[in-house]
């Protein structure tokens, strides 16, 4: 009777270290595969933003003091941040960024309206959300 | 009757005595496994904070001795200039950043922002522009 006893409780002192040990590899291994799945993703958005940062081709003119005109010739849809703009004469630099990214869809043409005027003698380009600057053709 | 307690007073001692053994050896490993997870999983973190870094480099200029570049962060993590190397290292008290969006002084890149570094002009018309970023991150561009 005594050594019926003591062997269930051996098994289930054994049982419930086993279940205990497994319970924290459980534990430890979904932490590190949650932790992976993040690096996964953020790697993936990484080469997505680098492939689409290779399509991007986009044309700048200056319409006016305060409009700029771009023109997607990229192969795919271009989100335009900022405006930025070099006085040849003196170096000097303006950077305007927009209220909220202006995309500009494959072969379709924007009107990017500024809230300060540019000299059009100065060198004017567009920045990308992708990075990218396009400088307007002279 | 004596030999019957001391035999039951036997087996608490050695039940006691198991159980003991068996907390003590699955708390170590738990400690154990938690250290070697956390170590993983740190590991991990530090991979994915470089992936999330991206600088590009939109402008430069120098004049006066001194050569100012523009770098626009176009990732998700912000990036903090640690190391910075022309045609030599350049010790960082001699760099400024100012944060184009802000127009204020700064000590990093934040996401979506452009920043203007500066920084004195190598003595070589030519050379590589290295930012190696506290947060594991190395970008180099080609100047000149």
């Amino acid at each position: 009777m005594e050594d019926r006893l003591g062997r269930r409780g051996t098994i289930a002192v054994g049982a419930l270290a086993i279940t205990a040990i497994f319970m924290i590899a459980v534990t430890c291994l979904a932490s590190i595969i949650a932790e992976y799945n993040r690096y996964a993703y953020a790697v993936k958005t990484t080469s997505e933003k680098l492939l689409m940062r290779g399509k991007e081709r986009l044309a700048v003119e200056q319409a006016s003091n305060t409009n700029i005109k771009v023109r997607n010739e990229g192969s795919a849809t271009s989100f335009v941040v900022a405006v930025f703009a070099v006085n040849p004469a003196n170096n000097n630099i303006k950077y305007v960024k927009l209220d909220a990214p202006i995309p500009i869809k494959i072969l379709s043409t924007k009107v990017i309206s500024l809230p300060e005027a540019i000299p059009e003698s100065w060198n004017v380009a567009v920045l990308t959300a992708y990075g990218n600057i396009f400088w307007e053709e002279n | 009757m004596r030999r019957g307690v001391s035999e039951v007073l036997g087996a608490i001692v050695m039940a006691v005595l198991v159980l003991g053994m068996t907390a003590s050896y699955v708390l170590l490993e738990m400690e154990r496994s938690g250290r070697e997870t956390h170590s993983l999983i740190d590991l991990i973190r530090r991979a994915e904070k470089r992936q999330k870094q991206l600088l590009s480099l939109i402008y430069y200029q120098r004049s006066g001795g001194s050569l100012k570049v523009y770098i626009y962060n176009y990732g998700d993590e912000a990036s903090t200039p640690q190391r910075i190397l022309t045609d030599r290292e350049v010790p960082l008290s001699q760099i400024s950043m100012k944060n184009m969006d802000a127009g204020e002084m700064c000590s990093s890149i934040p996401p979506k922002t452009l920043v203007e570094l500066t920084l004195p002009d190598p003595a070589s018309s030519n050379f590589t522009l290295v930012i190696i970023t506290r947060e594991g991150g190395v970008f180099s561009w080609r100047i000149g």
